[in-house]
């Protein structure tokens, strides 16, 4: 029983998913999105990032999701990434290398722990930070995942429907803390949109599948997957 | 069913309707003591609350001179028409890298810094400042809330040009606002989506009167549109905001050149030279804005429009060389280089300009060509966040990593 109903799920996730990513990845709407998506010409990002390093997936405070869900997502990503032809650093990599930087920055201010950042720490830890991902790991840029409450028309046939949802974003930085890419109009909607557009009350069982979660992995990153695979989507 | 004649006549009802409803609202009269009207208290809380996350944001310019500037041609305009009203006006800049400006009900004029950074001369800044302030007075917010009240499909059509553009995520975006993002759900839109036709028609009209009332230059003033227009065409580029629009922006165009045809173009003060130095640090506060959105061109411009202001700017020959070695990378870095050195014999303590140099050796593993730029930062910002860190570059590889 349970069985078959988690399958009707994984059916129904899947083309919910594939009726708001579809509805982003048109062949006509394709140039359109990519603009959108690069901050600067995809050429040239193909010609600068060849080394990319992958964040810890950043969630609301008030969003549940186990550190299991996030690590399936963050491992997914990589591998996704990686299927491109990328090089790619996992979190497990970056994170004690940032964070012995802000170890630093933090001690030069009193008790560890007990500081409160100021623009001017974050500035050096960016700075210092990136510093030291690019001369350790040779790193050309990083890429920040996170979930985040999207304001935003996510119905495909009624763009005047107005809704928030919690939607997969990523986002890829030069080591110099540019933007090069943020998958803004591919956004993924977790929350759940069925066919006729309605809202569905997902959140108990969000991310609840590690197929699920990785179909938000994959699709996420379609556009930026898309610059060494464009037809291929999930 | 009704006939087409019917439907017209209906038509035609409804909007008066709606335009009586809209022309109960009146001006803000100088003298008078200034009475909210009571579905106009959600747009002050909004206001009150958009200007406090601003403040505590970090959303703001801190540039004190620049604001004395801003609030100084405010009062130009406005002259004493506040007087009794129990209201103040002032204006915010706003570190935002897209070409921006808009009125709350509460007197809060906002302009961004990006749009400060393209407008040439004082008179067009008192243009758009003008056009503000007359939707402020006129309380078009409050209109157009009734407005849209009456008439779903234009509430909708408003809402649906917001844009989610903003950059902004943990430790490594700058941090920077996106104006129109900020207003999304606050009943604050229409102040940056744009009003309907008549009502900025209606603050173009006043805002043209005070303009060349308080002696600026009116066809300078009115040539802001147009010149916005042109910029935007350059860089090929719309930005998430009605002033970004082109045909916003032709209609504006359009409807000053008709007023300053019924005014006969008189001249007047144009304030090229008190602008451009008001604006200076704006350039380079914006610059580092577009650089974080990857915004060239508008980076460029201001740039350039620095340092012809001032050749010897240290600040400006370290952001050339910053630019060299963001952009062209490794095929440019002697001539980053080059400019960082500029900078340091114009300011031999700049203290961004020597880290810069002592990081890039060290990444190419030139230690000791980095060591000397490290002593002197150190020795030029002995209370920096990052001193450890940066005195542990000093120490030989083995001894800082086992720290």
């Amino acid at each position: 029983m349970r069985a078959r109903a988690e399958a009707r799920w994984l059916a129904m996730s899947a083309s919910c998913l594939w009726l708001v990513a579809g509805s982003a990845v048109g062949a006509e709407d394709r140039a359109a999105e990519e603009k959108l998506c690069f901050s600067i010409p995809r050429q040239e990002f193909l010609e600068r990032v060849s080394r990319l390093g992958v964040f810890r997936l950043e969630v609301p405070p008030r969003m549940k999701l186990s550190l299991d869900a996030q690590s399936d997502m963050e491992r997914w990503i990589v591998s996704e990434l990686v299927s491109t032809g990328l090089q790619v650093e996992s979190p497990s990599a970056i994170e004690p290398i940032w964070q012995g930087v802000e170890r630093r920055i933090r001690s030069r201010r009193g008790a560890a722990g007990s500081v409160e950042w100021t623009e001017e720490m974050y500035a050096a830890l960016r700075l210092h930070g990136s510093h030291e991902l690019r001369r350790r790991l040779r790193l050309d840029a990083l890429l920040v995942p996170s979930i985040e409450v999207i304001p935003g028309p996510f119905h495909p046939r009624k763009p005047d429907q107005r809704a928030a949802a919690l939607c997969l974003v990523s986002r890829v930085f030069d080591m110099d803390g540019t933007l090069l890419y943020r998958n803004d109009s591919c956004r993924l909607v977790i929350e759940k949109i069925d066919a006729e557009g309605i809202r569905m009350r997902a959140s108990a069982r969000m991310l609840g599948s590690a197929l699920e979660r990785r179909y938000l992995a994959a699709a996420s990153l379609h556009v930026l997957r898309g610059v060494a695979a464009p037809d291929r989507m999930d | 069913m009704l006939r087409p004649g019917a439907w017209a006549v209906l038509g035609a009802s409804l909007l008066v309707g709606t335009l009586g409803c809209v022309s109960a609202v009146s001006s803000i009269e100088p003298g008078a003591r200034f009475e909210r009207e009571p579905d106009e208290a959600g747009l002050w809380q909004a206001a009150e609350r958009l200007e406090r996350d601003l403040e505590e944001g970090g959303g703001l310019s801190s540039d004190v001179a620049l604001a004395t500037y801003l609030d100084g041609v405010a009062a130009r305009l406005i002259g004493t028409d506040l007087a009794g009203t129990g209201l103040t006006l002032r204006v915010r800049a706003v570190r935002d890298p897209y070409r921006s400006a808009f009125a709350t009900a509460n007197g809060a004029l906002y302009v961004s810094t990006g749009l400060l950074a393209s407008l040439e001369n004082e008179a067009q800044l008192a243009s758009v400042l003008g056009h503000e302030i007359a939707h402020f007075t006129e309380r078009h917010l409050l209109r157009q809330k009734r407005i849209d009240a009456s008439s779903e499909q234009v509430a909708k059509a408003g809402r649906t040009l917001l844009t989610a553009a903003g950059a902004g995520i943990g430790m490594l975006a700058l941090p920077l606002v996106i104006l129109g993002d900020l207003v999304v759900g606050t009943g604050l839109e229409a102040a940056t989506t744009g009003y309907s036709r008549d009502l900025e028609r209606e603050a173009d009209r006043i805002g043209f009167q005070r303009l060349a009332g308080a002696g600026y230059d009116a066809p300078e003033g009115a040539r802001v549109f147009t010149h916005l227009r042109e910029e935007l065409v350059a860089e090929g580029a719309e930005e998430p905001f009605f002033l970004g629009s082109h045909p916003r922006l032709a209609e504006r165009e359009a409807s000053y050149a008709e007023l300053l045809q019924a005014h006969g173009g008189a001249e007047g003060d144009v304030g090229q030279d008190r602008y451009a130095e008001a604006i200076q640090s704006v350039l380079l506060e914006n610059l580092r804005l577009d650089l974080a959105l990857a915004r060239r061109a508008p980076a460029h411009a201001a740039l350039e429009r620095h340092l012809s202001h001032d050749p010897s700017s240290a600040e400006g020959w370290y952001w050339r060389g910053e630019l060299t070695r963001r952009e062209r990378g490794g095929a440019a870095l002697e001539e980053a280089v080059r400019h960082y050195l500029r900078a340091l014999e114009l300011a031999p303590t700049h203290k961004e300009a020597l880290l810069a140099l002592g990081l890039l050796y060290r990444e190419q593993g030139r230690d000791g060509a980095a060591r000397p730029y490290f002593t002197r930062y150190l020795a030029a910002d002995p209370g920096g966040v990052d001193r450890e860190l940066v005195a542990s570059y000093l120490e030989p590889e083995g001894h800082a990593r086992s720290r």
